[in-house]
């Protein structure tokens, strides 16, 4: 499904766009013209002319001379010329279909234009093109880039008297000036003027962009383009039938392991098992199945789909059983918030079942994910539930909070490499757990599986993994933990972090000094507890907590067990992803005080010292 | 008029007809569904002999046919492939899909995919049945994913091709015959017109590929054939060869004896254009060389103008030799081959002399000498001699340094194809030293009496690594700049600030490139009543990178190291006077064939300085000494010192 987002970004500006807020290294003019005229009451012939100018106001920009344009089956590229101010020769024009996604088969093809020679500052490269529209739902998102210096972008629209065209803004920071000019009856102009670029920032998901507009044409009263989510959802699942009947040939599918369920969810549950296990992941992607999932039989026929194919299939199976389960439309990473919805907005097809707050949302695609979990790409993100008689669009929620790592070390004082663990990994690491025992073998699985979890440890390294147990949502291995660096002895003492996590990336402080919208695409809860044999050894029994809220907090103790040694016990979540306005500052605070915590220290010290 | 250019296409198709369809020996079966199903397998005993593999190949076949056209000059050339596997991974993509892609002006004829599923059930697929995709290149791709398939399955993909006559492919197949996964039963076939001669590569010294050769008088043909077992994989290892150092391969070259090359001297005819273009010898030329030298105090500084200028002004693109030197000036682009003929013509312009040179690299394998085949030579470059001393230069990689050698190429062979002299010599290229590649880091550090970390990191970075970095800043826009030096830092696990920075010779390549970083730690260092504990965070490491353990039980491949490289880290603390160092430091020293690891401790009040060396020499070694090599490579080195503690005094 990974084309969807394609429409969003027309010109790919340079290979290695510069992206910064400094002088800008070049000026870029573009010119977008779209013609529209009717073709029949409710259809419409439409194509753009797309016009590009790079002026280069640095010496070091002037080896900038490559441009793309990526093309798809619905917005069909021709007529590409390029040229300078009369000092370079003409450029190369080349075309290759994609080979690197994901999909196997895909009619994506990037074209890419090379001006050869010497060019100097001040001189002025251009290209232009053009493309066709099968229809106005394909109309893209007016995007402004964060690139260098955007002197002028302008989008014209010819088109029939009667019609309007309006927009509705994105604007990740600050708004930027617009002027549109609608006194013409057939013609519609918007431009952006002198756009400079934004500094990149961590952890803010909008750098690629200073602002974007989604185009909202009517025709009269009547709507051209499907902006709203009930006919964007009329328009998207008008190309599919929304209640397939499966072929005969699997009248037989799944039916004992169906009649053995007893509730609705249990009988989605089986469906989802089945489809996530079964069904291989390879995208055919050819013409309209770049968006559009291909027919539930034919995907259990291949047994293979992407996304759409699984998500649809699964929606027919449970239908088959009377049980009513919605496609939803995601993307994996924030796009931008319009009041209605556009088909760029989406990279990722998902199920729901049932709705309000008791709704589950589950993800056939994921061979590994169980069912009642998600894979952390998709938790808040915003979904459109495409149910013909209610869509709605919403937040989907995260579907637990439990430690993706829970940790149980024992150990003693004096053999502190030899520490015994068991580790239970829950829902992402869970996953790659799992993939890694049955996709990997030898070393390469110890080697795995040791890296994964170590990662999230300061001066804690665990090795020789061996299965322990393993549930529906989690698996437990055996290891060996290494605390030789965690615990720090001197002549009478042992100190022992009371933050032996990296829970918090360190760069997130960078955002203290801007009001911007903070976003982890990653989320981490963890837990360990210690248990020391530490004979010999005394101390106090302490405890702190940072936060109470169940998603952002962090707690360690040290006791004494009535058998001897200690226990020291950590739990911490940072299970926050969007952080905006109010929540910002109590975030960032949580954060600093976390990493500052690695210096605290619990004390043991030696009885005869 | 008109009706006799009417009977033209009609003459000729009685000509064609009379003289048959080529004759060919190989004839191209694709397989029969029962054939197939006699290949069924126990898949126990798959899964449990090849668990660490997605797939195993039962069946490799293939064959390349040169085939004369009766009474006729020219010749067609087919190739074939019939290759049957078993699925043990249904995810991965490359064993459930068909994927082929074929070079412009080759045809794919036919191609017929079977698939048996361990239930019986079979799916049969034709070239209707894939999807085609044509680049501007030419690339023709024919693309299908199977469908049902299983662990156990099996696919047995046939096809044919006609290759385009006079192409690499044709007078010089390369043919894999050891791959990433196992063999069973491994089948190469190659028939040529008998009065063609054909020369085999060997693949190590004294090493040919066994191919058992039969002539057929009748048909007036050669066939050599291969034929191998059990053939294992090539398992992917760290400190490992190139994949054609240790996997078999066959590759050879065939063609009538009248336009066979056979001394290296002569192979160099085949670059005679290039060789004799003298282009750069014109005005417009020179003009050019003599601008961009301008200023230029030696011959050295000469080098670098014109190969930077190169670099920065000529876009290589993948063209015919067609143009000559100064068409590639003029346009600003040209194929390699061209762009490396323009700067030698240059330099020679500039009065140094300089010399083409076509390499051959490791990533193809052993170098046979007596095998000579442009095939063996596929990197050009341009070698300029300043008095007794040779620079080596890549005039298309833009900015890459003069005489900085990728390791693949490093003491490989060359051939001269145009020099001041008769070209025709095989040279050899110089192996780089270990300045090359050095990361030379120093680390001062001052604690006060709160904790607080103020560190100056200096970084040295040589050869390859200050190339890549030099590549990076050079794109880079201060905001930018800003951001790599956060990420350069040896320490980021807090909340680190960054006072200021300094980038020394960005872009002077003779020299080191040096980034000195002024920044603080807060998060490092608890001061308790009587001890201080300093967390070192990784900058008391002696290595970098991940933490990988080597399989020294289980090692397929012997150890190779391309390249040396040494790591040099020297660090000063500097703390309160009232603290004493108590975290006992013991000096220590490690080394043996594959390079040493030492560490110096020396302390005085207020002050430590640490001194870590690592070297890592250029070697190949059997594989059986692996546990050496994690000697001075392993994953955790006693030299790392997690924390310091002090004793403060009050």
């Amino acid at each position: 499904m990974k084309a969807l987002a394609l429409l969003m970004v027309a010109v790919s500006l340079a290979v290695v766009p510069s992206l910064h807020a400094g002088a800008p290294d070049v000026a870029i003019e573009m010119n977008t013209t779209f013609h529209i005229s009717r073709n029949g009451d409710t259809t419409y012939r439409i194509y753009s002319t797309d016009e590009v100018r790079q002026t280069y106001l640095s010496k070091r920009s002037t080896n900038r001379n490559s441009f793309s344009i990526s093309e798809q089956f619905y917005n069909t590229i021709s007529d590409i010329d390029g040229s300078s101010d009369g000092h370079l020769d003409d450029p190369t024009i080349t075309s290759e279909y994609d080979q690197g996604s994901d999909a196997f088969i895909s009619d994506f093809k990037t074209y890419t234009i090379t001006f050869p020679g010497t060019i100097d500052t001040g001189q002025t490269i251009s290209f232009e093109y053009r493309r066709d529209y099968p229809g106005a739902a394909y109309l893209p998102i007016i995007s402004i880039p964060n690139i260098d210096y955007v002197k002028s972008y302008s989008v014209t629209f010819l088109h029939p008297e009667g019609m309007s065209v309006g927009f509705d803004f994105f604007f990740p920071d600050d708004s930027i000036p617009y002027a549109i000019d609608s006194s013409d009856p057939e013609r519609t102009v918007i431009t952006f003027s002198d756009v400079h670029a934004r500094q990149q920032l961590p952890h803010f998901p909008y750098n690629g962009i200073r602002a974007a507009a989604q185009i909202i044409l009517r025709d009269g009263e009547r709507a051209v383009t499907p902006n709203t989510f009930a006919d964007f959802t009329r328009w998207y699942t008008g190309m599919f039938n929304h209640a397939p009947s499966i072929a005969p040939a699997y009248d037989t599918l799944l039916r004992r392991d169906l009649a053995q369920a007893r509730t609705d969810i249990e009988k989605i549950r089986v469906i989802h098992d089945f489809v996530r296990k079964n069904i291989r992941y390879i995208a055919d992607e050819e013409a309209l199945h770049a968006f559009v999932p291909h027919d539930p039989s034919m995907v259990l026929a291949r047994g293979y789909g992407d996304c759409k194919d699984r998500a649809y299939l699964v929606a027919s199976l449970a239908r088959r059983e009377g049980i009513d389960v919605e496609m939803g439309l995601l993307s994996t990473s924030p796009e931008p918030h319009f009041a209605g919805t556009h088909l760029s907005q989406f990279n990722h097809v998902i199920c729901a079942y049932g709705s309000g707050p008791k709704r589950i949302f589950f993800d056939p695609t994921h061979k590994y994910c169980e069912f009642g979990n998600l894979p952390e790409c998709d938790i808040e993100s915003e979904i459109l539930i495409l149910d013909p008689k209610r869509p709605e669009r919403l937040v989907i929620p995260a579907p637990n909070t439990t430690p993706s790592i829970d940790i149980a070390i024992r150990a003693n004082i004096d053999s502190l490499k030899q520490g015994s663990a068991l580790i239970t990994l829950r829902n992402d690491l869970f996953h790659y757990g799992l993939e890694a025992g049955e996709k990997r073998t030898g070393v390469d699985q110890e080697n795995f599986l040791s890296n994964m979890v170590t990662t999230y440890f300061n001066k804690i390294s665990f090795d020789y993994f061996t299965v322990d147990s393993r549930t529906d949502s989690s698996i437990t291995f055996r290891a060996t933990a290494d605390l030789s660096e965690f615990v720090i002895a001197t002549s009478g003492k042992r100190y022992i972090s009371q933050m032996p996590f990296r829970l918090v990336d360190p760069e997130v402080l960078e955002r203290a000094s801007d009001n911007l919208p903070i976003y982890n695409d990653t989320r981490m809860a963890a837990a360990m507890t210690i248990d020391l044999d530490a004979p010999g050894f005394t101390a106090d029994s302490s405890s702190l907590s940072i936060g109470t809220d169940p998603n952002l907090h962090y707690r360690t103790s040290a006791v004494g067990l009535p058998a001897g040694g200690y226990r020291l016990s950590y739990d911490g979540a940072h299970l926050a992803k969007h952080i905006a306005g109010d929540d910002r500052a109590p975030y960032l605070d949580f954060c600093r005080t976390v990493l500052k915590l690695k210096k605290s220290m619990y004390v043991l010290t030696n009885k005869d010292s | 008029m008109k009706n006799q250019l009417l009977l033209l296409p009609l003459l000729a198709a009685l000509l064609l007809a009379s003289c048959g369809m080529p004759q060919r020996m190989i004839r191209f079966t694709p397989a029969l569904a029962d054939s197939l199903k006699a290949s069924r397998v126990n898949l126990a005993d798959y899964e449990k002999r090849y668990a660490r593999y997605e797939g195993v190949f039962l069946l490799d076949e293939q064959s390349v046919e040169h085939v004369l056209q009766p009474n006729m000059k020219y010749w067609r050339c087919y190739r074939m492939r019939t290759l049957r596997y078993i699925v043990l991974d249904p995810d991965a993509e490359w064993l459930t899909t068909f994927n082929l892609g074929i070079d412009e002006g080759d045809q794919l004829i036919s191609a017929t995919i079977d698939i048996l599923n361990p239930d019986g059930s079979m799916h049969n697929y034709g070239t209707e049945d894939l999807k085609k995709t044509v680049s501007s290149e030419g690339e023709t791709r024919y693309k299908l994913a199977y469908p049902d398939i299983r662990k156990g399955t099996i696919v047995q993909e046939s096809y044919e091709m006609a290759i385009v006559p006079y192409s690499a492919a044709a007078l010089r197949p390369s043919i894999d015959v050891q791959y990433s996964v196992p063999v069973e039963h491994m089948i190469v076939q190659l028939a040529l017109p008998q009065k063609w001669t054909t020369d085999v590569k060997e693949t190590a010294p004294d090493q040919l590929p066994s191919l058992r050769s039969q002539s057929y008088q009748e048909d007036r043909k050669s066939i050599y054939r291969y034929e191998a077992t059990d053939v294992p994989a090539i398992n992917d290892e760290p400190y490992a060869p190139y994949f054609r150092e240790v996997a078999n391969y066959i590759e050879c070259q065939t063609g009538e004896s009248s336009i066979r090359t056979t001394s290296w001297e002569s192979l160099t005819d085949d670059f005679s254009e290039i060789r004799e273009d003298n282009t750069w010898q014109y005005a417009t030329v020179r003009d050019v060389v003599d601008t961009i030298v301008r200023g230029a105090s030696s011959d050295r500084a000469k080098l670098d103008a014109i190969i930077r200028f190169v670099q920065r002004n000529i876009t290589p693109v993948r063209t015919y030799n067609g143009d000559d030197t100064r068409d590639v000036l003029e346009s600003g682009s040209g194929n390699i081959m061209r762009i490396c003929a323009l700067t030698r013509g240059m330099l020679q312009d500039a009065h140094i002399r300089a010399r083409l040179v076509l390499a051959h690299s490791a990533r193809d394998g052993y170098f046979d000498s007596n095998f000579v085949s442009v095939g063996q030579l596929n990197v050009p470059l341009v070698e300029a001699i300043i008095g007794d001393t040779s620079y080596i230069a890549f005039p298309y990689w833009k900015n890459y340094p003069v005489n900085v050698i990728p390791d693949h190429l490093q003491g490989q062979p060359g051939l001269v194809i145009a020099d001041e002299q008769p070209p025709g010599d095989l040279v050899t290229l110089p192996i780089g030293d270990s300045v090359s590649n050095t990361l030379d880091d120093s680390y001062n550090l001052a604690i006060d009496d709160d904790g607080n970390i103020s560190v100056e990191e200096t970084r040295s970075l040589h050869g390859t690594n200050a190339f890549w970095e030099r590549e990076r800043l050079a794109a880079m826009d201060d905001e930018e700049t800003k951001k790599e030096i956060r990420d350069l830092l040896t320490y980021s696990d807090g909340d680190i600030k960054v006072k200021d920075f300094e980038i020394t010779n960005k872009t002077d390549y003779e020299q080191p490139l040096v980034i000195r970083i002024r920044y603080s730690i807060d998060n490092l260092v608890t001061v308790t009543p009587d001890e201080v504990i300093f967390q070192t965070g990784g900058l008391f490491s002696p290595s970098t990178g991940r933490k990988q353990k080597l399989d020294t039980t289980e090692r397929q491949n012997p150890i190779r190291i391309y390249e040396n490289e040494e790591l040099i880290k020297k660090i000063t603390v500097s703390y309160p006077a009232s603290w004493t160092l108590t975290t006992p430091l013991e000096n220590a020293e490690q080394s043996n064939e594959f390079g040493s690891i030492s560490g110096t401790y020396t302390s005085g009040a207020g002050t430590l300085t640490v001194e870590h060396h690592r070297l890592l020499r250029r070697m190949s070694a059997p594989k059986e000494k692996s546990n050496e090599l994690l000697a001075v490579t392993g994953r955790k080195s006693r030299l790392n010192i997690p924390t310091l503690v002090f004793k403060v005094t009050r």
